[in-house]
């Protein structure tokens, strides 16, 4: 009963915000196991011009809704040099729908035409500061490294799906013009990461 | 107090479907909702936006029906703002019937998230569960992205209670 109270306690005081990347920031790549048992890192793309760093899962409304517009936004963008990268944020621990088996089973279901990636312990996420499914993180491939150009919302439209802006589509064309993003910070509304449980 | 009262008393006379959708969970744009909160006196209110979609909101809303009546005798209104889009406007109401939510439930009319989520407040990021204290004569607005248990919730309000208003 105690060690219930405890849990109950610990779950509602899991971080919620981080300091993570800001804006402009150069981001160490990372080493995660993909659905397809192999891991996957962002120096596997040498011809990448930039990445879609979409932190997203098995269970949230929101981000399943957007699932059809990321395999079309990887459709569009791998070809120009921006490859979708989705990074599971969640704990199978808190919710076995989000364990690696079920990974498995919905990139399988969709179709995914980009990696799925496991996030032990959630380093990546807390990296990024990632909050809440679906999460968008931009980066431009400079000779510094991947730098962070966007923070966000994929579209104007979490909820409804339809959008009729599509902040990620005009980041990525602001950066092909050599511009910088504008916004390059936007929100939406979206599902709570599953942190794990303190032991 | 005694709002509380006349819509429990509403909601027992009238039966369930002879309320319409909009007057079981009205709709209401962000400045109607921040008019209401400025025009609150003391009243402390307990805003918590939550979606049918998600489930830990859903898990987490009898403990705010439970603040509202442990705490019913004080000047407290929970109001559980639903963030569904507009368009599920009837799917929200059988939900709360289904449930018996018995505080107050309105729909965010708002689909413009740039605007309406940095204004309900800059600390917060998108995600739900989250949950807003607002009293407008002690001059308290607190933003919480967090899902509450009975007690931090009750602490929480306490916290405010306790505070002496701004002079």
């Amino acid at each position: 009963m105690l060690m219930t109270a405890l849990a109950i306690l610990f779950m509602a005081n899991a971080p919620v915000s981080e300091e993570g990347y800001q804006i402009g920031d150069v981001v160490d790549d990372f080493r995660l196991k993909n659905v397809d048992g192999n891991p996957v890192s962002l120096a596997d793309y040498p011809d990448a011009k930039g990445f879609i760093v979409i932190f997203t899962c098995n269970t949230c409304p929101v981000a399943k809704g957007y699932e059809d517009r990321i395999i079309a936004l990887d459709r569009e963008y791998k070809p120009q040099g921006y490859p979708v990268i989705a990074i599971n944020p969640n704990d199978a621990g808190v919710d076995p729908n989000e364990s690696y088996e079920k990974m498995q089973q919905r990139a399988q279901e969709k179709g995914f035409t980009f990696p799925y990636l496991l996030d032990p312990d959630h380093v990546v996420t807390k990296r990024f500061a990632a909050t809440h499914t679906p999460h968008t993180f931009l980066l431009q491939k400079t000779a510094e490294g991947n730098v962070l150009q966007y923070i966000g919302a994929i579209d104007n439209d979490s909820r409804g799906g339809d959008p009729d802006t599509k902040f990620v589509e005009d980041a990525i064309a602001a950066l092909a013009n050599g511009k910088k993003p504008e916004p390059n910070v936007t929100k939406a509304v979206g599902c709570t990461i599953k942190w794990k449980k303190s032991a | 107090m005694s709002g509380y009262f006349i819509r429990i008393l509403a909601i027992a006379l009238l039966s369930a479907d002879r309320l319409s959708a909009q007057e079981r969970v009205p709709l209401v744009t962000l400045d109607q909702l921040e008019e209401r909160l400025a025009a609150g006196g003391d009243t402390t209110f307990v805003v918590n936006l939550w979606a049918t979609w998600c489930a830990p909101c859903v898990a987490e809303m009898p403990h705010f029906d439970q603040l509202q009546r442990a705490y019913r005798s004080k000047p407290l209104q929970v109001l559980f703002v639903s963030l569904d889009a507009e368009k599920n406007h009837g799917a929200v109401v059988k939900f709360v019937e289904k449930k018996g939510i018995k505080s107050e439930v309105l729909l965010l009319n708002e689909r413009d998230e740039q605007y309406f989520i940095p204004k309900i407040s800059m600390e917060w990021s998108g995600a739900i569960p989250a949950t807003l204290f607002v009293n407008a004569e002690k001059g308290i607005r607190v933003f919480k992205e967090q899902e509450f248990n009975y007690q931090q919730l009750e602490t929480n309000y306490l916290s405010i209670l306790q505070q002496k208003n701004v002079p």
